[in-house]
């Protein structure tokens, strides 16, 4: 049986639903037995989950920097023949 | 935004050549594809890659059909364009190196057994809208987000913004699906001890 140290090196691969079979019951066994390691399993869920909403707005530009690089769109196109679409 | 990006709405707008529209889809979506250019060619190169990237998508809006999301096709766009930036270049790719520095949770927190000797403290600000009202813990967690590795940073966004799969990142960013999930583990663990930090202390 898992113990937590153990559960912890797993616990994201968990959130992505990476195991299955007799790994996956282990780690569901180990949760039913140990609060501590559902709440670490609960704390990093909303870690990624606050992380990634504040990302969404973290992670973008402003108006005048948008213009900027949408004007120099215009002369690269006509230049690059090539495109990159997959 | 990214939920509107996806509208067809706006997909029609952009695709009947709206510049407003597009002028909008570079203000939501040039840092993120920065951070996966950033992730395949480094930061030499990734300004370039991506400002190539928004010319190839301007062109070839158009034709784009919704096979996938538009945010996964702008994504593929710029991972082809940064990994042919590496081959015309004649540089491999070592920004998806997993070195074993700073691995898991602090081992000091378990016993010889592996059982919780320090165990995780409960957190008063509990869910990710509380978290984001508190002004501080937010800078911090922007801070944090802001300073992770590029390739941390890039496999955080694609799956925990994006939900993209992780076979398509490992593909994205040219990576083994076994280092995707360790870097997805280690920005997932970064952010819990700012957290968890700022839970016990009130500071960064």
């Amino acid at each position: 049986m898992l113990n937590c140290k153990q559960f912890t090196d797993l616990a994201s691969d968990n959130l992505d639903a990476q195991y299955h079979g007799w790994k996956r019951i282990d780690i569901r066994l180990h949760l039913l037995l140990c609060r501590h390691c559902r709440r670490f399993n609960r704390h990093l869920d909303r870690s990624r989950r606050t992380g990634a909403e504040l990302a969404k707005t973290l992670w973008q530009i402003d108006s005048a920097s948008s213009e900027h690089i949408f004007s120099r769109i215009q002369p690269t196109t006509k230049q690059n023949n090539g495109d990159g679409t997959p | 935004m990214s939920q509107l990006i996806n509208d067809p709405k706006f997909i029609a707008r952009l695709q009947s050549g709206d510049n407003s529209a597009f002028k909008s889809l570079i203000g939501t979506y040039h840092s993120k594809l920065l951070i996966v250019a950033r992730a395949i060619a480094g930061d030499v190169f990734a300004e370039d890659v991506t400002q190539e990237a928004w010319a190839s998508i301007y062109k070839a809006v158009g034709k784009f059909e919704g096979r996938s999301s538009l945010s996964t096709w702008m994504i593929q766009i710029v991972s082809n364009e940064a990994k042919s930036r590496l081959r015309r270049e004649k540089r491999h790719s070592s920004y998806g190196d997993v070195s074993d520095i700073g691995q898991g949770v602090d081992p000091d927190a378990f016993d010889s057994n592996g059982h919780w000797s320090n165990p995780p403290a409960h957190w008063d600000i509990n869910t990710p809208e509380l978290m984001l009202q508190e002004d501080q813990l937010r800078q911090c967690i922007e801070h944090t987000l802001t300073v992770l590795p590029e390739n941390q940073k890039a496999v955080f966004l694609l799956r925990d913004v994006e939900q993209s799969d992780l076979s398509e990142i490992a593909d994205t960013l040219a990576i083994s699906q076994a280092n995707v999930r360790v870097l997805l583990h280690r920005a997932r663990l970064r952010l819990m001890t700012t957290i968890n930090h700022y839970q016990e202390t009130g500071e960064c």
